[in-house]
Parts: C-alpha cells; sequence; structure tokens
C-alpha cells in the first residue's frame, strides 16, 4: 500500500504474470518476448486479412490490370473465408497484447528523442486502427450498423491507416522481437537458481511461480480464446465443422431451400417482379440477334449442372449443385462474340449489387450459369427466381440475382 | 520493467527504423487520402468519431475494468485455482465481447430470415459453461498434484511457497511473506 498509484498500475500491468510471485524468478526480457510472440502473431494475422481483403476489394472493383480468373472455382470462397477466420481469430490476440502493452500509454516521459516521438505517434493508427477492424469486421458480420458510414469503403480504407502502422511498428521493433524471439530464453528456472527448493517446489506444485498464469499459460490462454472463437464460427463456411458453430451468424444449412441468403426477395422489393408473367429475360448488346425470352423459354433452353460455391463477404458460404444454361451457351445463342465483356442485371430497383460485370474469361466459362435450379429445386424467389448469375471464383453479392438483362458489351 | 523506455532502452533508431517508418506512414497517407476522396461513403467525421471511441473506450475503460478485476480475483481466489480462473475469466470476457452484436440481435433489423439463425444468449452461455467446466478440471487436477497437506495450506491464500520464498533473498529480493496481493508487489523490482 506504501506504493504510489503509477508505480502499482504499472506493476500490476505490465507484468503479464502479476499479482503473482512469480515475477521474483523472471528474467527482465520475458514482457519483451511476450509482447514479440503476440505482436508477430498479430501482424501475420492482420497481414492475412490485408491480403484476402485487397483480393476481396478487386474482386468487387475490377481493375483492368488485374482480371479475376475464373478458376480455381473455390478460390474466393476460400481466401473469404481466411479473412474472416483471422481477423476473428486475432481478437484475443489482440485484446492481449493491448493489455500487455497497455502501461506504456501512459509512461513518462513521453519520448527522448525524435524517433520515440516518430513511434509514439505511430501508435495511435496502430491501436486505433486495430481496435476499428476488428470492432467493424465483427459487427458488420452480425449485419450490426451503428455508425452512418460505408463499411465496405471504411474498412477497406482503415485497412491501409492500420497496415501502414502495423509496417512502422513491425521496423521500430524488429531488433528487440528478433533479439528476444531467437534467444532461447526463459527465466531461470527455479531449480537453477537453487536446485534444492527448486526440486521441492516443483515437485510441489508443478509451478514453481505459485497459483496464478505463467507466461506460457498466458500464451495458451490467447490461442484457447482464439481456437474457440474460430471453432465456434468457423463452421458457417467449413461445413464438417457446422455443429459447433454455436456462435456463427449464419448456419449454411438454414434459410429457403436450407441454403442462407445475403437479401431476400422482399428485401429486394422484387418478389411481384420476379413471378410476374411479364418477366423476360433479355439477352442485348452487342448480339447478333437478341433475346426476349419467358420463364418457360428459359427453362426449355438446354441445361448444364455445376458444383459452385456461394461465398459471402461475411465469411459464410455453402457449396451447392446449379443447374441452369451456360452465359456462353446464351451468348452463342445469341450470336455474340463468346470472348467479350458482359454486364448482368437483375430486377431490383436499386441497390449496390444490382448489376455485375463478368470478364471474358468468366463468361466463356464452363460453368458460368444463369441458374434456374438450386440442387435439383426450382430456385426460390429468395435465391433469385426466375434465374440466377452463378460463376466460379466471385464473391456472393456479385452472384447477380432475378437476372432480367444481359448485355453484351 | 523491459516493456518501458527506460534508462537502458536507447529506443528505436538506425535505418530500418526510419525506412519502415517511412514505408509506413506512406501507406497511411494512402489510407487517409482514400478516406477523405470518398468522403460520401467513409463520412470522415463519422468515422473518426468511431475510430477514436475505441480507442479511448479500450484505454479508459477496458484495461483500467480488467486489472480492477485482476487484482480482485488475486485478493480473492485460492493460489493453486488462480492460474484457471484467470484464463477462464479472460477467455469468458473475449468470448462474450465477440458475442454481444449476436446475443442483442442487431442483425435482425435487416429482416433477413436467415441471419442470426441461432439462439446466441443460450448458446453463449453453453460456450462459457464449457469454458469453466474446462477450467475446473484444471483446477481440480492442479489441486490433486498439490504435495502433502504439510507443505501447502488448502484453506487459506498462504502456501508453504510462500515460506520458501523467504528463504530465496536472492531472487526475491526481501522477506516478504504474506498472502495478500500488495505482497505480490514483490520481486524483480526490489533488487537493488
Amino acid at each position: 500500500m506504501s506504493l504510489r498509484m503509477p508505480e502499482r498500475v504499472r506493476r500490476y500491468t505490465t507484468d503479464p504474470d502479476q499479482p503473482l510471485r512469480q515475477g521474483a524468478y523472471a528474467s527482465p526480457l520475458r514482457d519483451e518476448r511476450l509482447a514479440a510472440i503476440l505482436g508477430a502473431s498479430l501482424g501475420i494475422l492482420f497481414s492475412i486479412c490485408f491480403v484476402t481483403g485487397l483480393y476481396s476489394h478487386l474482386q468487387q472493383n475490377p481493375q483492368s490490370w488485374f482480371p479475376i480468373p475464373a478458376r480455381p472455382a473455390g478460390l474466393y470462397r476460400f481466401t473469404q473465408g481466411l479473412h474472416i477466420a483471422s481477423g476473428i481469430a486475432s481478437i484475443p490476440v489482440l485484446i492481449a497484447k493491448l493489455w500487455l502493452v497497455w502501461p506504456r500509454f501512459v509512461a513518462f516521459p513521453v519520448a527522448k528523442r525524435v524517433s520515440h516521438v516518430v513511434e509514439r505517434i505511430g501508435l495511435f493508427p496502430l491501436v486505433a486502427g486495430g481496435i476499428f477492424m476488428t470492432f467493424s469486421g465483427v459487427a458488420n458480420i452480425a449485419q450490426w450498423y451503428p455508425w452512418r458510414f460505408s463499411f465496405r469503403a471504411s474498412h477497406f480504407w482503415m485497412a491501409w491507416v492500420t497496415m501502414g502502422a502495423i509496417v512502422a511498428h513491425g521496423g521500430a521493433k524488429w531488433a528487440i522481437a528478433r533479439r528476444t524471439l531467437t534467444r532461447p530464453s526463459r527465466r531461470p528456472a527455479l531449480a537453477a537458481a537453487d536446485p534444492v527448493l527448486g526440486t521441492v517446489a516443483e515437485a510441489a506444485a508443478g509451478d514453481p511461480a505459485g497459483g496464478g498464469l505463467t507466461r506460457r499459460g498466458l500464451l495458451a490462454t490467447v490461442a484457447g480464446a482464439s481456437g474457440l472463437l474460430t471453432l465456434t464460427t468457423v463452421g458457417q463456411t467449413f461445413h464438417p465443422l457446422r455443429r459447433l458453430s454455436l456462435l456463427a451468424p449464419r448456419d449454411p444449412d438454414v434459410g429457403p431451400q436450407g441454403r442462407p441468403v445475403n437479401r431476400g426477395a422482399a428485401n429486394a422489393g422484387v418478389i411481384d417482379l420476379a413471378q410476374s408473367p411479364d418477366y423476360r429475360l433479355e439477352v442485348t448488346g452487342k448480339v447478333g440477334r437478341p433475346l426476349s425470352l419467358t420463364v418457360d423459354q428459359l427453362q426449355a433452353l438446354p441445361t448444364h449442372s455445376a458444383e459452385l460455391p456461394i461465398a459471402c463477404v461475411e465469411g459464410w458460404s455453402y457449396s451447392a449443385g446449379w443447374s441452369g444454361v451456360r452465359v456462353r451457351d446464351l451468348l452463342a445463342m445469341a450470336g455474340a462474340d463468346p470472348h467479350r465483356t458482359v454486364l448482368v442485371e437483375s430486377l431490383e430497383p436499386n441497390g449496390a449489387y444490382r448489376t455485375s460485370t463478368l470478364n471474358s474469361g468468366q463468361a466463356a466459362d464452363r460453368d458460368t450459369l444463369l441458374a434456374t435450379h438450386l440442387d435439383g429445386q426450382v430456385l426460390a424467389v429468395d435465391h433469385g427466381f426466375p434465374c440466377r448469375l452463378i460463376a466460379p471464383n466471385r464473391p456472393g453479392v456479385l452472384q447477380t440475382k432475378w437476372v432480367t438483362k444481359v448485355t453484351v458489351l | 520493467m523491459s516493456l518501458e523506455p527506460g534508462r537502458d532502452d536507447p529506443g528505436p533508431a538506425g535505418p530500418l527504423f526510419w525506412v519502415s517508418a517511412a514505408a509506413g506512414w506512406a501507406v497511411i497517407a494512402v489510407g487517409l487520402r482514400g478516406i477523405f476522396t470518398n468522403s460520401l461513403d467513409t463520412r470522415p467525421a463519422n468515422l473518426a468519431r468511431f475510430v477514436v471511441a475505441g480507442a479511448l473506450l479500450h484505454d479508459l475503460l477496458v484495461a483500467p475494468v480488467v486489472i480492477v478485476l485482476a487484482v480482485a480475483l488475486a485478493r480473492n481466489v485460492p493460489r493453486r485455482a488462480r492460474a484457471a480462473v484467470q484464463a477462464a475469466l479472460a477467455v469468458s470476457g473475449i468470448v462474450a465481447l465477440f458475442s454481444y452484436p449476436l446475443v442483442r440481435a442487431y442483425g435482425l433489423a435487416t429482416h433477413n430470415p436467415t441471419s442470426l439463425p441461432h439462439n446466441y444468449a443460450a448458446n453463449l452461455l453453453v460456450v462459457l459453461g464449457v469454458v469453466w467446466a474446462v477450467a475446473a478440471a484444471v483446477a481440480v487436477r492442479q489441486i490433486r498434484s498439490t504435495p502433502p497437506v504439510a507443505l501447502l495450506d488448502l484453506a487459506g491464500g498462504e502456501t508453504a511457497l510462500d515460506e520458501l520464498d523467504l528463504l530465496v533473498p536472492a531472487q526475491q529480493g526481501g522477506v516478504d511473506g504474506g498472502g495478500d496481493a500488495d505482497d505480490q508487489d514483490g520481486g524483480e523490482h526490489r533488487v537493488p
């Protein structure tokens, strides 16, 4: 009780084993080592999120210098599942890391030299960015929008801010992290310090330090928390673990026809339009013979079946059997060049995803379909009746539903 | 304490520091530029509020609360159950934090019948139940693997190990037996 408050705060917070007695046997580097392990893990997880997020961004904002390949068919499903899983797994690591270094935010003197100032300023985008990225990601997969900005744009641009801060921080900590991670140092075991007492104590408790979490215990706790969050959510994209996904925002087996959707027909305002006798599928643009097909004509076209995943940007996915007319067959029927870019439009009156574009490779792929059937049944209206686009290696939001117009560009 | 900039900490320096600082801030600038050139979507004022609030919420609320909890735990939980309780509390807090928007079911506002298909409050309780069951098993194992009663006082926080500590002045840096949390402040700080 005789200690001044800042001193007490410092000791309770900088020492991962507090309030324990293990500090007595500590290596002076042990905190750095733990911070380095957590920091490196976080750097890896955030980098995975950044790269997979960039890929998702390029999928949704096609660039001429990066034509999205049609194959492998499950690539986006994998990368986006990994994006969400890595983000979720990073939460305990981030929290533990923040807890470990928190006293540094109240450390005085604030800085002693220019490089310190630069480093400490960089901590704000690092910490605030890390918290924002995980918070906004978790809120988004739970479809919770307490903000007014666009999630997609803000999450994307803040990812650059956060990643830049990670690069700067990595450079500042590289030497110290390397030093602490490469040396085998641990705190000297009690047995080494005093063979007699050490042997007695270790035999006694199995833990010479006594009751609380050891450094290794803290790492195990963080790994356990990451593992638990992963186990209870990853079944939304990794089907074998579906029964364990108690905390997943989606179940890949729950929804119309046993499949989830991100935007139902009611939300899209297309229930009447999709079921109207006036519905037509039009094929226009650079075609020899424009087509205008009724639902019956559409369903009478030669069909092709394919097993393809729907992979939502929010991290859930499922693979299903789709059948319908191949886009390339439709283009051939309309007398169009099969190697052109194709614009697909929905009946949806508005919405960010009422249209999508197939690049020439995607449009020509053997499995790119305007599907009329899902797992052998006529599409439910929530799944895009009368027909929906389904193509390999695409985000679900680009698998346009309630397709009414195909324009060859 | 090694995590604090101190006398023996020269701080970051050298070409690697400055090169990565320059590269990092260039990438940060890309992000900031994107935020401001897409301000119709990113709404910088609203975004800034959430970014700053997240950091402040952690630094001024979450971190201090965790510290207070940790101190309370150290004072009230018997020593050999402490590790398991600490771990279980940390995992529970993290899982609860993650589950918060699911339990509150904010996503139902989107009127998508396939969103949030579970009873997340019940599922959270199941997950926490598993966490605490594992923690209890670990604690029991820890207690069973402990030495004869002669060495350890099972009832109190004070154990024979505390007495052993008294005998190791070279490492302990001082005499500080006793079971309350204050004595936990001993250790390397007292090394002259």
